[in-house]
């Protein structure tokens, strides 16, 4: 590698690869040749910046000038100007919404200036597929100092005296997950990396994998130094093809570099590494299924105990953590339990990757302390929600976690605060929903998906979710009962009480949670059979206003059923009968002029 | 790929503080700024060959904490080629007329000596740049 004046680190996570960074990157390399700049600018393709909303996204060092949303047209222009003649681009920089003036440097951006990053401290900042990278900002050195000086029981001290909880969600303190699996006589132990993400929206450890797989391999040499084990896997989706082809290069270069395999870095201790790739059933992150899947069978629980730290992978002790808590180990050894405890609350320690999803303006990922309020997140870095909408709630946890409504939105969130409001951290999904959205439709998704999901060994959740989803949809359709919600509230004690696994034992969350926090929405739906946030396409109707509606044609021309009759510039009326309620006419009528409204079906009726 | 050499914990030093060197641009701003202009005026007047000089010579000197920049025109055509040199907490100081030769000496007294190089100086100060 050579000195260079500028380098240009180009963003390749998933999401901006998907909106085109690979051809930015090429169309950048070949500008900078063009310009005859190769010996000064270097080009690096990076992990996630988790600022996913605005890809692709161009960091350029050693001004920190951060450029979004680039297109390979706009390069020339781009390099000819900031690299060129020095004066960065304007035009591509980041302008929060509703105001005027971009903010050039990134760490003035909100949406990165209130992260702390210890897990993603190599976002953007490394080529992940290159482990010198890596080694350059301190890789592998904690792992050094663990076979060279640490004994197991030092190293499994420190992990508790640094408070790290299971980043999977049940938040189980890592150390002591750690001491169990040593305690056993049973030789060959094994460790797993959980890398089965499933969540709806989430994509924490996909994250992790693609920007620092190093940092998961060496966190694994240090478990398998403390626990005693000597083979590890690292269990990744298949819908995860960069993750797994990063990973893929990362146990290459630590083998030919003597990281994993025989006398790691001639210390003579052994460790090997190798990728078990899941078929994506969303039970197979319980950690009982995930054993069966990477033993060759079908993904189904069992009873615990026994304990995977007893009996694990073929009948072995084995020990399970996740992507995220994997990547946290090489930082807690290398800084020191003192330093991690320094951040987060008094219960939970250390950051927390959260992927910030929904109606809300700045999509992306995010690294906060643990405690941090959900404002904070929604709106520090979030930047709120779009057009102007309320917030009305959020969901954690994804489809075993529960919804938050917004009056509680000053919550420091950590595992136990978020348990007592009737919520998970689970793996770390945060979905934010604004006025428009409707918590029995939410719950209702939530509950399709764990249904889906379900692998139908435990007759309570094969069939109690199903029944749950079908009285949900009956309420979303205005067929509720006035029994209905003592009901819902029976079938979910049951469920939670007689399934196996944690997806059943989760699986009434999001129906429990809307229930506690908007209870009133569901009585709006059963008796008055209205939905207050007009979504439930049967309890709603598009109605166009005579006063305001102008006769321009558009909503007539735009409907796809033809339900809506009118000449030019005399009012239009949508026929009730035909309307499908698509909502099309809504979206086209222009909004300056707003005539077409959503309304409670019986309103309509009235009229 | 070929087999590599297996490394001993004291390779791990050598490959890391090589690679952070490299990469300590990615960390931002350094102790001293190098600015070379670089618009019409300046390339025409040569300002290619003082950028390749310079980056020279802090490879020779393994100088790896200073940032080289550039920058449009600064308004003095005819004294191109120029470069401003800023060094942390102290005011910018602007160089004229450069030659490869002056701008490796102005490199070692300024950048490294932290004296202004007085003989070759235009003037102290500068316009606000990012």
């Amino acid at each position: 590698m050579k000195q260079y004046r500028a380098h240009l680190l180009i963003c390749a996570g998933t999401g901006c690869v998907s909106c085109g960074s690979f051809k930015v990157k090429e169309a950048l390399e070949e500008e900078v040749r063009k310009r005859g700049l190769e010996n000064e600018v270097l080009v690096i393709a990076t992990g996630c910046n988790g600022f996913c909303e605005r890809g692709p996204i161009l960091l350029v060092q050693p001004e920190g000038v951060f450029y979004q949303q680039l297109k390979v047209e706009d390069v020339p222009f781009l390099v000819e100007e900031h690299l060129l003649k020095g004066r960065p681009v304007t035009k591509f920089m980041y302008i929060p919404p509703e105001e005027k003036n971009p903010i050039p440097k990134m760490k003035d951006i909100g949406f990165f200036k209130h992260q702390r990053l210890i897990v993603l401290r190599n976002r953007g900042r490394i080529d992940p597929e290159k482990i010198e990278e890596y080694i350059g900002f301190d890789g592998y050195e904690a792992m050094a100092k663990v076979l060279a000086e640490m004994t197991p029981e030092e190293v499994i001290s420190e992990i508790i005296a640094s408070g790290l909880r299971g980043r999977g969600g049940a938040g189980f303190p890592t150390g002591r997950k750690w001491e169990a699996c040593r305690r056993q006589k049973a030789t060959p132990k094994y460790l797993v990396c959980n890398g089965d993400e499933g969540d709806p929206g989430a994509f924490m450890d996909r994250s992790v994998l693609e920007a620092d797989p190093h940092a998961i391999l060496e966190g694994m040499v240090i478990g398998a130094k403390a626990i005693g084990a000597e083979k590890g896997f690292i269990y990744i989706r298949n819908e995860y093809p960069l993750a797994l082809h990063r990973v893929e290069i990362a146990i290459r270069q630590a083998r030919d570099y003597g990281l994993l395999g025989e006398n790691i870095l001639g210390t003579g201790f052994d460790f090997d590494a190798e990728i078990v790739q899941g078929a994506g059933a969303f039970v197979s992150g319980e950690e009982t299924a995930l054993i069966a899947s990477i033993e060759g069978r079908r993904a189904f629980p069992r009873q615990r105990p026994p304990y995977p730290a007893e009996r694990g992978l073929w009948g072995k002790p084995t020990n399970i953590n996740n992507v995220e808590t994997w990547a946290n180990i090489p930082r807690i050894i290398h800084r020191g339990s003192d330093w991690f405890a320094g951040t987060g609350t008094e219960k939970s320690k250390g950051t927390k990757i959260f992927s910030l999803v929904g109606k809300i303006n700045n999509t992306g990922l995010v690294e906060v302390p643990m405690g941090t309020t959900i404002r904070d997140i929604v709106f520090g870095i979030g930047g709120g929600i779009p057009k102007g909408k309320k917030f009305k709630a959020i969901q954690t946890g994804g489809p075993s976690g529960g919804c938050i409504p917004a009056d509680m939105m000053d919550l420091p969130i950590d595992y136990d605060t978020l348990a007592r409001a009737g919520s998970i951290m689970g793996s770390g999904g945060m979905i934010v929903m604004d006025e428009d959205t409707c918590m029995v439709d939410v719950a209702r998704y939530f509950l399709r998906f764990t249904q889906d999901e379900s692998c139908g060994k435990c007759v309570p959740c094969r069939v109690g979710t199903r029944q749950m989803e079908e009285i949900l949809t009956r309420i979303t359709e205005g067929e509720g009962e006035p029994e209905d919600i003592g009901r819902l509230e029976g079938l979910a004690a049951t469920v939670h009480m007689g399934s196996l696994c944690g997806l059943g034992h989760t699986a009434p969350n999001p129906v429990l949670t809307t229930l506690r926090h908007f209870r009133n929405e569901y009585e709006a739906h059963i008796f008055a059979k209205r939905c207050p946030a007009h979504v439930c396409k049967k309890l709603i109707a598009f109605v166009i206003e005579p006063e305001t509606c102008v006769g321009c044609l558009l909503c007539k021309k735009n409907c796809p059923v033809g339900a809506i009759r009118g000449e030019i510039k005399k009012t239009h009326v949508i026929d009730q009968e035909l309307c499908v309620k698509c909502g099309a006419c809504f979206e086209v009528c222009p909004s300056r002029i707003r005539a077409v409204a959503r309304v409670s079906a019986r309103d309509v009726e009235k009229r | 790929m070929e087999e590599k050499r297996k490394l001993r914990i004291q390779d791990l030093a050598k490959i890391r503080d090589e690679a952070r060197s490299l990469a300590t641009i990615r960390e931002g701003p350094g102790r001293a700024k190098v600015t070379v202009h670089m618009g019409t005026c300046g390339i025409a007047a040569g300002a290619r060959e003082i950028m390749n000089a310079l980056l020279d010579e802090m490879k020779e000197k393994e100088v790896r904490d200073v940032v080289v920049t550039t920058s449009g025109c600064a308004g003095l055509c005819n004294q191109e080629p120029m470069a401003t040199i800023e060094l942390k907490g102290q005011p910018p100081v602007k160089y004229f007329d450069l030659t490869p030769e002056k701008i490796r000496k102005i490199f070692v007294k300024h950048v490294l000596g932290g004296q202004p190089a007085t003989e070759y100086a235009l003037a102290v100060g500068s316009e606000t740049l990012y």
